[in-house]
């Protein structure tokens, strides 16, 4: 299937240091793509360069019949994309609550009642995000993304320094919008959760990414095993 | 347009005031006079600059992108509010001095 999102033949230097080569990344439709590599290997670069948040040297930006050098996440998310930055996407200041106001009023479909009982914010609702822990955090911030339902879902790191309860979770919410359709690629580290999680993997290194194919492939591909994986496979 | 929503916007519109508040009083207590001219000018330039490098507001930037509010629209919540407070100002200081 054609995908839906997809960042092509992006190229990004800081200073001397090149980051990016001629990287690219995609979403499909209906399937899960898990984006792996090492810290400093460019994921979330590749990904704010996705959403406009940092600008490339190369490269083109595709969303559904968008095409673009420049792209801009107001624009893309206007049009069904949705994007869950490492370091978080709720104000300290409002509650859990009027962020999914805000949030299922772009929605022509809200699942706010959904997303409050699947990630169990019912507690929490009432909270300034300032008050929520960083596992509450992540959970109302996946909340947000189920009470959006969007078309295409962008996570970094979306499962970091959570309790094995709390990932299970979000990889089941994941799961479920891809099999609704929804086009997700999450970047991470979690290997053992994002390889049973993922329908397809990417792997950066060295400023390229590889399209290892099934997470079975990926666990096959003797240079992934060697310098990501290690002895652990 | 996309419009940041009324808890979002209120906010917006209320942090810019406050920092026109506190700008506007700290120019009127080093003398500077309170009708419009060559220091309003600066008045909205430091407004706008401080807005925009606002920690609560660029710790909402992924937020608002994510609801559709470009950053134009997120600049005009800042700017808009500070151009009617001077105005206001201005206007009333007018008033104040006619006979």
């Amino acid at each position: 299937m054609k995908p839906m999102f997809a960042a092509e033949e992006i190229g990004k230097s800081f200073g001397t240091r090149t980051v990016l080569r001629t990287a690219g990344v995609w979403a499909t439709p209906g399937r899960v793509t898990v984006l792996l590599g090492r810290n400093g290997a460019g994921k979330s670069t590749l990904i704010k360069i996705a959403i406009g948040q940092l600008r490339a040297e190369h490269g083109v930006v595709i969303y559904k019949d968008m095409r673009e050098t420049r792209p801009r996440l107001a624009t893309m998310a206007r049009a069904g994309l949705y994007y869950l930055p490492e370091r978080g996407v709720l104000s300290r200041w409002f509650s859990v609550r009027t962020h999914l106001r805000a949030v299922a009023s772009m929605s022509r479909t809200p699942q706010t009642e959904q997303a409050v009982e699947v990630c169990r914010l019912q507690e929490i609702l009432d909270r300034p995000a300032s008050q929520l822990s960083a596992g509450e955090r992540r959970r109302a911030e996946i909340g947000l993304i189920v009470a959006r339902q969007p078309d295409c879902l962008l996570a970094d790191e979306p499962l970091m320094d959570l309790s094995p309860r709390d990932r299970e979770l979000i990889a089941g919410v994941l799961r479920d919008m891809a099999r609704q359709g929804a086009a997700i690629l999450v970047a991470g580290h979690e290997v053992d959760v994002l390889l049973d999680l993922a329908d397809d993997i990417v792997w950066i290194t060295a400023g390229t990414t590889h399209a290892l194919g099934s997470p079975d492939d990926a666990r096959a591909h003797d240079q992934f095993k060697r310098e990501y994986l290690g002895a652990r496979q | 347009m996309f419009l940041p929503g009324r808890a979002f916007g209120t906010a917006m519109v209320f942090r810019s005031v406050v920092l026109w508040a506190g700008i506007r009083a700290a120019s009127l207590a080093l003398g500077s006079p309170p009708t419009i001219g060559p220091h309003s000018a600066l008045v909205l330039f430091l407004v706008t600059w401080l807005a925009a490098h606002d920690t609560r507001i660029l710790g909402e930037r992924v937020l608002l992108g994510n609801l559709g509010v470009s950053p134009t629209v997120r600049r005009m919540f800042s700017l808009l509010p500070v151009i009617l407070a001077e105005g206001t100002l201005h206007m009333a200081v007018r008033q104040l001095a006619s006979p």
